[in-house]
């Protein structure tokens, strides 16, 4: 979690100067907006006024300005204002209105240009405006003698001595789209290779190793990204691949020791068995002999009684390798081994088995095999007087239940493991069993208070 | 009047011995010595004995196969099957195809000849060691046992699981596990089987209503 937000973190810093950038370079942007406006507006001020100052002093030369305009309409002028007018130095338009607005003299261009803004006239201060196409201009009226005409100044931007501005202007463009550019090519690298290296770390920790398949390239990610989720696939699938070969292994192992004790529980049935079957029967015949002396017949009753003992432990090892009961139903099979388990070891076990269940073959074979390592292991090894063996079947599926009151072990110095590797087969091999019917093995053990292992299928 | 017989065991040592078993009788005449059950069979249908003496465990044909060919071919002949030792579903499944009782191959000559003479007159023999719960040569007295729980210990026997029974007498699984409790009780029994084959010895059942 906390890595995961460090990710967004780094993004976010990674983030954080073109932001900046785009930021600066629109606050430029208005600065110098503003700058250029009041540039040209005290440009225009300034020149206008110096225009109505310069015919309003040419009006009290000997030339009157009744004259002037009135007989000539407006071209005689007087040279100085009409030089000044011609605007031949200086960048600029100057216009001559009457009171009423209507043109007299001056720029065509700068005239058109306040009819096209609704003939507004900026008295005052100048403003600024554009033309149809898009030009911006500034604009400024002053009335000369006493309102009685209206000089319009004009300048427009790109004449204004500061014309390195339009270059000038580039500036924060640029600065803005580099800023932009990082932006995108952040948005990309979250896109491409940040949010596919989250999902698939995520991914990955909460995949179930053995059983998941992380899921197909979907979405936009980088190449690379694409061959490490291809390899995370592989090496899921390989996991899946090595689970169902141990499955299969385990499979195999607890068939084949299951077919070896059918055989080996066959081979004593049909071979010794018999042998000492047979043996018994010829001191049987030998005993009816009525002339043997009596040391003789003795003996042969020891021969016998030892005959007999062979037998019944043959049969023993013939029922412990291969229980003829286990056709009987689990209820009987583990009714049968606890009852022989118990004459056998001297112990107590209390059996309870859930009759309503339907128990298959594979189920009885697993939990019969559990039940009868359990017993042996808790006798043996945790010298236990009492065992509680219960077999349950509810919404849970299918659950098995070994408590004894023996020593018990310490789990965790004697893992499953630790003791496979000393030899101790017991507990892997009841974990095996429960693993192959799809179950699993739960060995709960403290030194002193006996051992519970308990089996669930689902 | 001798008993004509065959005697069927894979075992050679242990055939060994029961012929010289069945030779101290005077009036048993072997007619057959089979190692196999397909050659056993062969001699059953040639020579009709009045009783088949059959391993129950043999590679082939086994004792139980022979006993259900006997029965589908309704020949007059008794089968009596020899066993090892009792492993007790096989020894029911015998009888439900029709044998009619059991020997282990450990008992004595007289036991043998026992068991012959009793199945050869038309009766029921059911080695002792049925179960280690019962005591030799005892006589005791049964509790009664009744009629349902005789009908349930039946269909039991039969090979029905506690739900079928349930339901083909209309009756709780609960209260079939319950008759078959008490039966159980009644009988010193520790299971099904054992409960069946008890319920044979005490003549509790009758072998033709085990029979399939």
């Amino acid at each position: 979690m906390k890595q995961k937000s460090r990710l967004f973190y780094l993004a976010l810093a990674v983030c954080l100067p073109p932001i900046g950038i785009i930021l600066l370079a629109a606050l430029d942007l208005i600065y110098f907006h503003e700058n250029m406006e009041m540039l040209a507006r005290s440009y225009v001020e300034n020149f206008t006024e110096k225009a109505v100052a310069r015919l309003e002093k040419s009006a009290d030369g000997p030339i009157g300005d009744e004259r002037i305009w009135n007989e000539s309409g407006s071209m005689d002028l007087m040279p100085g204002f009409r030089a000044y007018m011609g605007l031949g130095r200086v960048p600029g338009m100057m216009l001559v209105l009457d009171k009423d607005g209507d043109f007299l003299y001056g720029s065509q261009v700068l005239y058109e240009l306040i009819k096209s803004n609704k003939g507004l006239l900026p008295y005052g201060i100048a403003k600024t405006m554009h033309d149809e196409s898009g030009d911006r201009f500034t604009v400024g009226a002053y009335s000369a003698f006493f309102g009685k005409y209206i000089v319009v100044g004009a300048i427009a931007w790109r004449d204004l001595p500061q014309s390195t501005s339009r270059s000038y202007y580039i500036w924060p463009f640029v600065t803005g789209f580099m800023g932009l550019w990082g932006a995108i090519a952040i948005w990309r690298l979250w896109k491409l290779v940040l949010k596919p290296l989250a999902d698939l770390e995520r991914e990955m920790s909460s995949l179930k190793w053995g059983e998941e398949l992380p899921r197909k390239n979907e979405g936009e990610a980088l190449f690379e990204l694409r061959k490490l989720r291809q390899s995370f696939t592989r090496v899921a699938q390989d996991a899946i691949n090595r689970v169902s070969i141990i499955k299969t292994c385990m499979n195999d192992m607890v068939s084949v020791a299951e077919a070896e004790r059918t055989k080996i529980s066959r081979d004593i049935h049909d071979g010794p068995l018999q042998d000492v079957t047979a043996l018994i029967q010829r001191i049987h015949l030998a005993k009816l002999q009525d002339n043997a002396p009596e040391d003789t017949a003795r003996e042969l009753d020891l021969a016998e009684k030892i005959a007999m003992v062979t037998v019944r432990e043959m049969r023993g090892l013939c029922d412990f390798l291969n229980p003829p009961w286990l056709e009987l139903g689990l209820p009987q099979a583990l009714t049968e081994l606890t009852e022989r388990q118990s004459s056998q070891y001297g112990v107590q076990i209390f059996l309870d088995v859930d009759d309503d269940a339907e128990f298959s073959e594979a189920i009885t074979l697993s939990f019969f095999r559990v039940v009868q390592e359990a017993v042996t292991n808790s006798v043996r090894h945790g010298d236990a007087k009492n065992i509680w063996v219960d077999v349950k079947h509810d919404e849970n599926g299918f659950e098995l239940v070994i408590q004894d009151d023996g020593h018990g072990f310490d789990m965790h110095k004697n893992g499953t493991a630790a003791l496979r590797v000393e030899g101790h087969r017991g507990l892997s091999n009841m974990e095996e069993r429960m693993a192959i019917v799809g179950g699993r093995l739960k060995i709960i053990s403290y030194p002193g208070e006996g051992t519970c292992i308990r089996g669930l299928i689902p | 009047m001798s008993i004509n017989l065959i005697l069927a065991d894979d075992h050679p040592l242990t055939r060994a011995g029961l012929m010289a078993y069945l030779a101290k009788e005077q009036d048993f005449n072997v007619v057959g010595e089979y190692a196999d059950g397909e050659s056993a069979w062969n001699g059953i249908k040639e020579l009709k004995p009045h009783v088949a003496l059959l391993d129950i465990r043999m590679p082939g044909l086994d004792g139980v196969s022979i006993t259900r060919k006997i029965k589908e071919e309704g020949l007059p002949v008794i089968s009596l099957m020899l066993t090892s030792y009792d492993a007790q579903q096989y020894v029911l499944s015998s009888l439900r195809t029709g044998a009619r009782g059991y020997v282990l191959k450990s008992s004595t000559a007289d036991t043998l000849s026992r068991a012959i003479r009793i199945v050869a007159r038309g009766g029921l023999y059911l080695d002792s060691e049925v179960a280690s719960t019962v005591e030799e040569g005892e006589n005791m007295s049964l509790e009664p046992i009744s009629a349902r729980e005789r009908e349930v210990l039946l269909l039991a026997a039969k090979g029905l699981s506690g739900k079928e029974i349930a339901s083909q007498l209309f009756i709780s699984e609960r209260t079939v596990q319950t008759h078959l409790a008490s039966i159980y009780d009644k009988l010193g029994a520790r299971n099904k089987t054992e409960s069946m084959l008890l319920a044979l010895k005490y003549g509790v059942v009758m072998l033709e209503e085990l029979l399939d």
